[in-house]
């Protein structure tokens, strides 16, 4: 029998080092204007992150959450790569996800602050955040299923000639569960206008990874296990994660079928509010802290010849749209006490009898 | 089961059509009593056919007594627990049937009741409820209020299956009165008058002890004709019905 | 009017929901080239394509996971689960997934789709291919669940069923595939969340589901040449439950029994034993009672699963006994 921790102590694993070089993409043929979308988006969900960070701690956002801080070149870069009327699914880690497809941040923080301003009206909250006006068609709690679901949003595209593309966000844990294998194979058989997006932020909650999952690459060494093609790349830069996505997405459309991106990336926080991360060596930790996405995309646009100043500017309307969202949230008015009985069934009530 | 135990919905149906359960026998297995067998009690009784022919008969003036004949007359008050609106003469009646059961006097052995009722001319006369022993104080009330409901006393002091009550009851609340002592009519050897409620302080007990609580009090009184009923006897009635009287009061429930 | 087996019903209102909208489509393991392993679903794939009538990989929560999809982006799916059993697979995608989506979404999300299954035992398929399960699904908020008996109900509730804008699971009952009635010609549509009266009587109410009403209703007429008169009920759908018809019932009979060939903690009789001596309290005159296979598995020898499920006879003689009590 084979014990991880009898191999090394709790939190005591081989450190796994981000790559050296953040000039790599200097260079790719992305236009500006499609860059300074990609810095403030990333922008806003790191922005808006943080705040709700501050809120929880601040007990005004309850139960937990589940923050994305250091992952967000993942989300920008596919969001700003869809279409409008592309579909996406997210995990309960979807705040990001929720701001990439152009939701507000209001209704989204006022969901995690539970007010009927919310984006669900408090009945969902954090790690359920939908907005099916945007094609963000949800966060889901239960790990793997939203891949089998996904998998439907895309069959309905292709039943339907649209060429709309589904895009499926999920973790490193997820590879190892039912529901990613039977999910992965349906899409390849089937051909379906699918991208499975894996962010490997190297824990499955509060276990490293690499101690459970029987191969060095998650998702990646999955892949062709259901016929696909392995693409590993580095989830912090958002050129690349770009990129990626528009090849993927190009994909699905003609009809070539699914694609499993695994994207390299690092929590800078705990798996949730809870979790003080002390799992983590502190040497990769700091590493890849240093390694920031947002750090390393304003060095980027600062090489291209980007005034700073104009950068500065995004940060304060990002900082000023972020403030006016906590203020409207903060303000939002509490459920009416008759909304839990409501939308259960499409006739808007929830009567099981006559 | 030691004890005969009904049905919610034979409870239910017994409530709503002034059915006395209690000795009520059922037609079902092991004598329990069906829906069925409450229906068919609710029913009106079937009447003697000397009487059949005088239900609709209206009220015959009946002399008054006599002079010349003695009587006697006694009071108690029975206490009747918190004020509320039943009528307290339905109740009065169930309790001087009960009272008169348990020990018959002149031939009035709480089988059929005897009331005083004023007739449309002004005098007083006397009705008859037959087969009144197994009635509660709703049904009663209902009896009573139904024009059909009581027969003329026969002249000749007989019901078709058993003497004629010679005891009768006078619903004096029913006029509001505190208390009355009625004439004796002919043919009757006593009269149980039942007065309004009034409230009153009064002493409780709890656990043993005394408390001072508002409660209701009617005055309930006999007149007799001591050749026929020996005062002994008439204030044992008498002390009969208060306790009976403050019995019901106490136990009978909204539905009874 | 022609005669129509239970299996070919199955198949008859697929096709007329399919007929109808374009968007309604059917997947499944085997419902396609196989016309389904019972036969449910023969003919559909010559009559309307494989586009629309797809075969599945053994992948239970794929299935369901992409009929959700589907639903929630326009289509309108009917998904095979194979044997109710197998609901065990994939029930997160069940309760969790497709019940809970709208509500947590406060109504953004709609999913008009239909789970439909094979159901109950009498077929000597063992514990594991036998189960029913509707008390299951019964008891998870968010999704409708009907039962039914007769081929036209097949039919009826079918229709219903793909024209509701929520989710509902179909429990056909494979004891009855086989059997055959006169079905009416056209279209048929019935109404989810409505009993039947199937035989109407006087001293008691007998509720019964799937395989159970047909039992039920011999039961009542070898009971009546006893001189018991028993009104049978067809539940047909446990949600929405159409608790009218049946306390109406009870109001009028005074005795109520379910019979329920769930094992007997919490099966649907439960609930609606509940209701009645809660809401029709002093209409009973005797206990309330339900006829349940007792709570095991169910055993594969024929023998001993006729000993088990309700039987005509114990149905019979359960009623007869506590009416005469």
């Amino acid at each position: 029998m084979t014990l991880p921790l009898q191999h090394h102590p709790y939190g005591e694993h081989d450190a796994v080092l981000p790559p050296g070089d953040v000039t790599r993409h200097d260079s790719a043929p992305i236009d500006l204007d499609t860059r300074l979308h990609l810095y403030r988006r990333q922008q806003e969900m790191r922005q808006f992150e943080k705040r709700a960070y501050d809120l929880f701690m601040q007990q005004l956002v309850k139960g937990t959450s589940h923050l994305s801080l250091g992952m967000e070149a993942i989300a920008a870069g596919f969001g700003v790569a869809m279409r409008a009327d592309d579909y996406s699914f997210a995990t309960y880690r979807g705040h990001a996800h929720t701001l990439a497809r152009g939701v507000g941040m209001t209704p989204v923080l006022a969901e995690l602050l539970g007010r009927a301003n919310g984006l669900l009206g408090g009945k969902g909250g954090s790690m359920h955040l939908t907005s099916v006006e945007h094609g963000m068609l949800g966060s889901y709690a239960i790990i793997g299923a939203h891949l089998t679901i996904a998998n439907g949003a895309a069959w309905s595209a292709q039943y339907r000639g649209s060429g709309q593309v589904a895009v499926c966000f999920f973790g490193d844990g997820t590879t190892n569960i039912g529901a990613f294998h039977e999910a992965l194979n349906y899409a390849a058989v089937y051909r379906l206008p699918v991208v499975f997006v894996c962010e490997n932020n190297l824990y499955m909650e509060y276990t490293v990874t690499s101690d459970i999952t029987a191969v060095r690459r998650p998702a990646a060494d999955r892949a062709a296990a259901y016929g696909m093609t392995p693409i590993e790349i580095d989830g912090n830069d958002a050129d690349e994660v770009y990129q990626t996505a528009v090849a993927a997405l190009a994909r699905a459309r003609s009809g070539a079928g699914p694609s499993l991106v695994e994207a390299v990336t690092y929590r800078h926080g705990g798996h949730s509010r809870a979790d003080p991360g002390k799992y983590r060596p502190a040497a990769e930790v700091d590493a890849w802290k240093a390694y920031d996405p947002v750090a390393i995309y304003r060095g980027r646009l600062r090489r291209l010849g980007v005034d700073p100043a104009q950068l500065d500017r995004i940060d304060k309307e990002v900082a000023d749209a972020v403030d006016e969202a906590t203020e409207q949230a903060s303000a939002g008015e509490l459920p009416p006490p008759g909304s839990a009985m409501t939308e259960l069934w499409a006739d808007g009530g929830s009567s099981w009898r006559n | 089961m030691t004890r005969q135990q009904h049905s919610p919905r034979v409870r239910r149906l017994a409530g709503e059509h002034g059915v006395d359960l209690a000795g009520l026998r059922g037609s079902g297995p092991a004598g329990r009593v069906r829906p069925a067998d409450v229906l068919a009690a609710a029913q009106p009784a079937t009447r003697s056919a000397s009487t059949a022919a005088t239900a609709a008969v209206p009220a015959a003036a009946v002399p008054a007594a006599g002079s010349g004949r003695a009587v006697a007359a006694a009071l108690v008050e029975a206490q009747l627990g918190t004020a509320d609106d039943r009528p307290v003469g339905p109740l009065a009646a169930v309790a001087l049937l009960r009272a008169l059961r348990r020990t018959p006097l002149a031939d009035a052995d709480g089988r059929h009741l005897a009331v005083l009722v004023d007739g449309a001319d002004g005098r007083r006369g006397v009705r008859m409820l037959s087969d009144a022993g197994d009635l509660n104080p709703a049904a009663v009330a209902r009896r009573l209020a139904d024009p059909d409901g009581l027969a003329e006393e026969p002249a000749d002091n007989t019901a078709g299956d058993g003497p004629a009550p010679a005891v009768a009851l006078c619903d004096s609340a029913a006029a509001g009165l505190l208390h009355e002592v009625p004439q004796l009519p002919a043919g009757l050897a006593a009269v149980v008058s039942v007065g309004a409620p009034v409230e009153r302080p009064t002493v409780v007990r709890h656990d043993g002890q005394p408390m001072l609580a508002i409660g209701a009090v009617s005055t309930v009184g006999i007149v007799h004709d001591p050749a026929r009923i020996a005062p002994a006897a008439a204030h044992a009635l008498l002390s009969a019905v208060r306790a009976e009287l403050e019995t019901l009061r106490s136990t009978t429930n909204r539905n009874g | 009017m022609a005669q129509l087996s239970y299996r070919e019903a199955v198949a008859r209102g697929i096709a007329q929901e399919m007929d109808r909208d374009e968007r309604v489509v059917l997947v499944g393991e085997d419902v396609a080239g196989a016309g389904g392993v019972f036969k449910t679903t023969a003919g559909l794939l010559d009559r309307f394509g494989p586009r629309r009538v797809v075969d599945t990989p053994i992948s239970e929560q794929a299935i369901l996971g992409a009929a959700m999809g589907a639903a929630m982006t326009g289509l309108r799916p009917v998904a095979e689960i194979m044997f109710s059993d197998f609901f065990a697979v994939c029930w997160d995608i069940v309760v969790n997934q497709i019940a809970k989506t709208r509500y947590m979404t406060n109504g953004q999300v709609s999913l008009p789709l239909v789970i439909k299954s094979g159901n109950g035992g009498s077929l000597r398929f063992g514990a594991q291919h036998s189960q029913s399960v509707e008390n299951w699904a019964m008891a998870v908020p968010g999704l409708k669940v009907v039962s039914p008996s007769t081929p036209t109900d097949v039919i009826g509730l079918m229709a219903a069923a793909v024209r509701s804008d929520d989710p509902v699971l179909f429990f056909e009952h494979k004891g009855l595939y086989a059997g055959r009635a006169e079905v009416a010609d056209g279209e048929i549509v019935d109404t989810l969340g409505t009993a039947k009266i199937r035989r109407p009587g006087r001293d008691a109410t007998v509720v019964a589901l799937g395989l159970m009403v047909s039992r039920a209703l011999q039961a009542a007429d070898e009971l009546a040449g006893r001189g018991i008169d028993v009104e049978v009920i067809d539940v047909r759908s446990l949600v929405p439950l159409d608790v009218t018809t049946i306390l109406d019932s009870v109001h009028r009979t005074g005795r109520l029994f379910t019979v329920e060939e769930n094992p007997r903690l919490l099966g649907w009789g439960a609930e609606i034993a509940s209701i009645a001596v809660d809401e029709a309290f002093w209409d009973l005159d005797g206990p309330v009672q339900r006829i349940t296979t007792p709570h095991i598995p169910l055993p594969s020898a024929d023998s001993l699963e006729d000993l088990v499920i309700p039987s005509v006879e114990s149905i019979g003689q359960t009623i007869e006994k506590a009416l005469q009590s």
